[in-house]
């Protein structure tokens, strides 16, 4: 996933910015490539899987494909307000992704917590 | 239940993490763009993921059974809140093997749903195993977090062994007073002609011999050799157990003492059980189905405990040795205390033989020239033993599956004890 995203930030000079449109499908591969990995880790130990589970849980991973997809196209369409650059910007960016990753920590922590 | 969170959680954190710090960073939305689906996607995933709140229950459809046979644990699941995957691995004792592998099971639970599992199981090895309990995993729906838990009730299942059906085993010496299926080498009251003599007053006239007594002008009789019952002590070697492939000398020689016990107690033999080790266990001599299930059940309790203390025969209760009994003894022959348990015992007078399983099969040689000549002084040590109890009348022959059947194995041995009350007669 690491190599994934490093190549395509490697691209961000070169193509400028005609690859923001495609940047949704970008990330809703990079999610696809993560859940069917993390699917094929989880194959270990063998497991005898009643039947139609395997079904349920491809219906949930294109679900969560298409979720992040829009998210993604969210973000992307944010960009295009046409907002003054400068530093409240640039600490309303801050902001929100320290916020963001506070909150999975929050959450990570109040799951780690529950037993 | 234990929740732990996934690599997945840690990975998510990290590149969408890194695509955020790179968008500030470099000014541009692309990395925020594409660090997005696996940000949502990791905050919806924790947000949902909570404690399954399961309840689990094991049982077993049968707790007693005979080795080979399988039996089926039965595992109720039950769960408050949903459950996208659960994993049901009952962890298994040794000598206990799933009849289809892999013995995990995975499926899904939606909250209060109550579902059962059934997994089949097959006792490989007899003994007394202990199943019930279960590893268990649950997943949440986007696979965040998983919950862990091993545990469950203890089900003692009784895997009794596989038995050899004996026309045949050791005839006793001497007989007991009590009805049986052993001819006494006495005269007496039974059905087997033994010989004819004068008769004396007091005879019953059933026993006269009408043709003889016409021709030699005085009454003679017939005479019988009662149908009598004999006293058997099985006396099982506990202080050693030597393993190799899955195997052992003590699991063997349980194996041919549950066969031998059944052929004695279905000929109306009393049967008695000594387990001689570092634990001192005993069963006085009896008769009867229910003296067979306690023998059987005596002998799956069988196992070998580490001891340094020296016993001799005194610390065997005399109930438990009956005079005029056999005593068959199982052991390697490896443990110098059994050994001269065993000795003592012929001296005062017990008929002993032995049925030895042989330690040389649960033993390799080492294969270097030191090795191959301590292999050959050990085993002319454990010849020169197996004289030296031949010497004293105690018959001795091996015993291991790979060789002869144990009923041919008992023919030796009878074979031997013949051979020994025709020289002393």
């Amino acid at each position: 996933m690491l190599l994934l995203v490093a190549g395509y930030l490697a691209w961000l000079p070169v193509a400028g910015g005609a690859l923001l449109a495609w940047s949704p499908l970008a990330g809703a591969g990079l999610l696809s490539v993560g859940e069917l990995s993390f699917w094929s880790l989880r194959a270990w130990p063998p497991t005898l899987d009643e039947p139609g589970l395997h079904a349920r849980a491809a219906a949930r991973l294109a679900l969560v494909v298409a979720a992040g997809a829009g998210s993604a196209a969210l973000v992307v369409a944010a960009s295009q307000l046409q907002l003054r650059p400068g530093l409240h910007l640039l600490a309303m960016g801050v902001v929100s992704a320290s916020g963001l990753l506070a909150l999975a920590a929050g959450l990570a922590w109040r799951a780690r917590g529950d037993g | 239940m234990t929740p732990q969170p996934t690599g997945k959680a840690s990975l998510y954190a990290l590149v969408a993490a890194l695509g955020l710090v790179l968008a500030l960073a470099i000014g541009r939305p692309e990395p925020a763009a594409l660090s997005a689906p696996l940000l949502v996607s990791l905050l919806v995933g924790l947000a949902l993921a909570e404690e399954p709140g399961l309840v689990v229950e094991a049982s077993v459809d049968r707790d007693r059974l005979l080795e080979g046979e399988t039996l089926t644990l039965v595992v109720q699941l039950a769960a408050r809140r949903q459950v996208s995957w659960l994993q049901v691995a009952p962890v298994l004792p040794e000598g206990v093997a799933p009849l289809v592998s892999p013995a995990t099971r995975g499926l899904g639970l939606e909250p209060g749903q109550r579902r059962e599992v059934r997994i089949q199981l097959r006792c490989e090895r007899w003994g007394v195993h202990r199943l019930g309990r279960l590893a268990v995993r649950a997943h949440d729906p986007l696979g965040f977090v998983l919950h862990e838990a091993v545990g469950g009730p203890t089900l003692e299942v009784r895997v009794h062994p596989a038995t050899e059906s004996l026309r045949r085993a050791l005839a006793p010496v001497q007989t007991q007073a009590r009805a049986g299926d052993r001819r006494s080498r006495l005269a007496g009251d039974g059905l087997e002609f033994a010989n004819v003599r004068i008769y004396e007053p007091g005879d019953p006239l059933r026993w006269v011999n009408w043709r003889l007594s016409s021709r030699s002008e005085r009454l003679h009789v017939n005479q019988f050799h009662p149908d009598q019952n004999a006293d058997v002590v099985l006396f099982l070697d506990s202080f050693v157990d030597l393993h190799l492939d899955r195997q052992s000398t003590l699991q063997l020689a349980v194996r041919a003492a549950l066969s031998i016990a059944r052929h004695h107690l279905g000929h109306r033999d009393r049967l008695g059980l000594i387990s001689f080790g570092g634990t001192l266990r005993w069963l006085p001599p009896g008769v009867g189905l229910a003296h067979a299930q306690a023998v059987a059940e005596a002998l799956l309790d069988t196992e070998a405990s580490l001891s340094y203390a020296w016993k001799g025969v005194e610390v065997i209760p005399s109930r438990v040795l009956p005079a005029k009994a056999l005593v068959l003894a199982l052991s390697p022959l490896i443990d110098e205390r059994a050994l001269a348990a065993l000795v003592d015992l012929r001296r005062r007078g017990f008929d002993v033989a032995i049925l030895e399983v042989p330690a040389e099969a649960f033993v390799t040689e080492r294969d270097d020239a030191v090795g191959r000549i301590a292999w050959r002084l050990w085993r002319l040590r454990r010849e020169a033993l197996r004289f030296r109890l031949r010497q004293l009348g105690v018959g001795v022959a091996p015993w291991f599956p790979a060789g002869p059947p144990l009923a041919a194995v008992l023919e030796e041995l009878q074979a031997f004890r013949l051979r020994v009350r025709l020289r002393s007669a």
